[in-house]
């Protein structure tokens, strides 16, 4: 174990203690496996995994798929892996070595199959249970300096891609076939994965989703979000780029976006809330005649965290009071549709420094224009 | 989240087929007198759902509520901007945005005053939505659990999955057969099948590589040169259709793993033949026992019939008719060095038929 994870492990305890918490169960799923892997480096690739964490002793890791047991034991700081049958008792028994005491908190508890978590609340009794998700998500809101060497490796990762992105858009190339030829660039040069969306087309875009059939045409929008992942931390850039010339409406939507990104980055630093983070990007679209779509029926957020999730907290919404600290990553992306030429993206991955915030990719922020 | 083609062909797949699989639910709640069946759907656990309506969910959740009669209705956490999408790769015309899925299914419940629900594997659901519907629920709608009925269902024959799994077969098989990979770069090895399985319109993969001495089954690769030799397990997904393959490379020439692989391989050639939906455990055991005296033999079987792309099954013996089956066997001498094969079957009553090539 480094020192890093006996950092994070000390932190872990101390805030389970101020929390009057004995114990903390972590889960992983199929849909969310970074509570697991913040708290023992395992990339779980099974269906399902908990992590059991006493007062001073553990984790004790527990893997459905006994696929994974030998790289679990390899490259997790787990004190003993257990996969296949079983589990259930082998987390009864570990609860009791490893000294848990109630109440007993359970990081990703909303997700854990139903079965499971009544089962435990009967074989763990008297101990009670209680859901402790919060806890990690707040203790990962800031990066120590190996995360954030993870995430500086995974921009410039974010970076290449979208110039490999820029090389490969053209009039006539099917969506899926460009994501095709990033994802394999991203996986040659050391993404374990990459979250990806991405559009294409005019005004009637109002979003991106998973690539179609469609080929790109002149004139097109064509919106991406590249999100690789480094040793399990994701780094994310958006960008918009044109087939062939801008329009004059394409140019100006654009650089509403440009500005109410700028004004996120400069609005980004200690003790500002994730709040006015947003509403410095919304003002920009509000002075601009465009303050209804900022609303939720045009964008989901005006961005989010960033670290081993790709959708990570807090989310960049108007209202979320929660204060900047350093050590903090986030995209602040401005993404949204707009009646002057459709839906448009732009973002950059921002650590909060000590005065500021530092952008982690280099990519020009301009409305890129490519041959068609 | 997927990123591969997610679309809806209506010449392969058409809404006939999706109408005789709402029907045969719909015969299976006659029966079990429910009102209304609900399913619930991740970007993970899609299969069902996608078995029901074509319905993928890319990163989010759902609760697809299919009534006894009229239209099956998908309560969403996707937001609203996302409804056409789903309008034009499903069937579902009737969508709600559902922040809270237990809440909402439970308002579902009360506001069409159904007595009885069934819940596809109930004691599957995040524990969250369970929660919220099982408190919410009104006292009058007893909820029961519908897994069998939706296994029912799902091992039943199906010309149009068998034709999926066909397709998506030939897909895996093309870029492995050009494949060189023993002396490349691990990350090379993965990058080259992604390129190509996207490019021929995988939904989604799972690629995982390593070296038959690194002391490991396949995984996310770690940037080494596989000098040794290569394990491979390749998981793709077509329309919904998942199947899975292991390989394994060696060197050119002679290798002290040769003797290795070739027992695998005639032990792996008996197991397929062998292995059939009802086996009972003791055969299951007994054939495990005789296939390769002296090495280590590690059998991993999982299913593709269930909500997961591949739930891990106990042993031959959990295999049932009309299952989609991954058999992996791997072997490991007493060095350590270790060597993989696995491919995708449909279990059929009279043995299991390789789909994989």
């Amino acid at each position: 174990m480094d020192s890093y994870a006996s950092t994070r492990l000390t932190r872990i305890r101390t805030a389970m203690k101020d929390q009057g918490l004995g114990g903390l169960l972590v889960c992983a799923n199929g849909m969310r496996r970074d509570h697991v892997r913040y708290v023992t480096n395992l990339n779980v690739l099974g269906s399902w995994a908990i992590a059991v964490l006493g007062p001073e002793r553990g984790p004790a890791l527990f893997i459905e798929d006994p696929w994974d047991l030998d790289r679990a034991r390899r490259d997790s700081w787990a004190e003993s892996v257990t996969a296949g049958p079983g589990l259930l008792d082998g987390i009864v028994r570990a609860a009791g070595e490893l000294g848990l005491r109630g109440p007993v908190g359970v990081a990703g508890m909303e997700l854990m199959e139903a079965g499971l978590v009544l089962a435990l609340r009967e074989r763990l009794a008297p101990l009670t249970l209680q859901p402790a998700t919060r806890l990690l998500v707040e203790l990962r809101l800031l990066k120590d300096e190996g995360e954030l060497r993870a995430i500086r490796r995974a921009s410039e990762l974010a970076d290449a891609g979208y110039e490999v992105f820029l090389g490969t858009a053209r009039a006539g190339l099917p969506e899926y076939e460009l994501v095709a030829e990033i994802e394999g660039f991203l996986r040659d040069a050391g993404a374990e994965d990459n979250m990806m969306i991405l559009a294409s087309g005019g005004v009637e875009v109002t979003g991106m989703r998973p690539p179609t059939s469609k080929r790109l045409q002149v004139g097109d929008l064509v919106t991406a979000e590249l999100t690789p992942q480094v040793n399990g931390y994701y780094a994310q850039i958006c960008r918009t780029l044109v087939i062939g010339e801008p329009s004059a409406a394409q140019q100006q939507s654009f650089e509403i976006f440009w500005q109410a990104q700028e004004a996120a980055m400069e609005s980004a630093r200690p003790g500002v809330t994730i709040s006015q983070v947003a509403e410095a990007q919304n003002e920009v679209f509000r002075k601009a005649g465009f303050g209804e779509y900022v609303s939720k029926r045009y964008t989901r957020a005006r961005g989010h965290g960033l670290g081993l999730h790709f959708d990570d907290e807090p989310l960049i919404w108007e209202g979320n009071d929660l204060r900047l600290q350093a050590g903090m990553v986030l995209i602040a992306h401005p993404n949204t549709y707009l009646p002057l030429a459709g839906y448009m993206v732009l973002g950059d991955p921002l650590v909060i420094t000590d005065g500021g915030c530092e952008r982690l990719t280099k990519t020009e922020r301009r409305l890129f224009a490519v041959a068609p | 989240m997927k990123r591969g083609l997610v679309e809806w062909d209506r010449q392969e797949l058409p809404e006939g087929a999706f109408a005789a699989r709402l029907a045969a639910c719909r015969a299976g709640m006659c029966e079990e007198r429910l009102d209304a069946l609900l399913v619930y759907t991740d970007v993970w656990r899609a299969g069902h759902v996608r078995f029901l309506s074509h319905y993928l969910p890319y990163w989010s959740s759902g609760l697809l509520v299919l009534p006894l009669e009229g239209e099956p209705l998908l309560l969403s956490t996707q937001p609203q901007r996302v409804f056409p999408w789903i309008a034009e790769t499903s069937l579902l015309r009737e969508v709600r945005a559902a922040p809270a899925l237990g809440k909402a299914a439970a308002a579902v419940l009360a506001e069409r005053g159904w007595r009885r629900a069934g819940v596809v594997e109930l004691q599957e659901l995040p524990w969250g939505i369970y929660a919220d519907l099982t408190a919410e629920a009104p006292g009058a709608c007893e909820l029961v659990d519908a897994s069998a009925l939706m296994r029912g269902v799902r091992l039943s024959e199906d010309g149009h999955e068998e034709a999926l799994l066909t397709k998506a077969a030939a897909m895996a098989a093309a870029p492995l057969a050009a494949l060189d990979p023993v002396g490349q770069r691990d990350w090379a090895v993965i990058a080259t099948l992604e390129r190509a399985y996207r490019r021929a319109g995988a939904e989604d993969l799972m690629l995982l590589v390593t070296s038959p001495t690194a002391g490991q089954w396949p995984g996310v690769p770690r940037e080494a040169v596989l000098a040794d030799g290569v394990l491979l397990q390749a998981s793709l997904e077509y329309k919904g259709h998942w199947l899975q393959l292991s390989r394994t490379w060696l060197p050119a020439g002679a290798s002290p793993l040769r003797g290795l692989y070739d027992r695998l391989g005639r032990a792996y050639a008996e197991l397929s033949e062998t292995a059939r939906p009802g086996l009972s455990e003791a055969e299951a055991a007994g054939l495990l026992k005789r296939l390769a005296p002296g090495d280590g033999l590690h059998l991993f079987a999982a299913h593709a019939s269930g909500s997961a792309p591949f739930t891990p099954l106990p042993g031959l013996d959990g295999i049932e008719e009309g299952m989609v089956v991954a058999l992996h066997l791997g072997a490991e001498d007493r060095q350590g060095h270790r060597a993989l094969v696995g491919d995708t079957f449909l279990a059929r009553r009279e043995g299991l038929a390789r789909v994989t090539t």
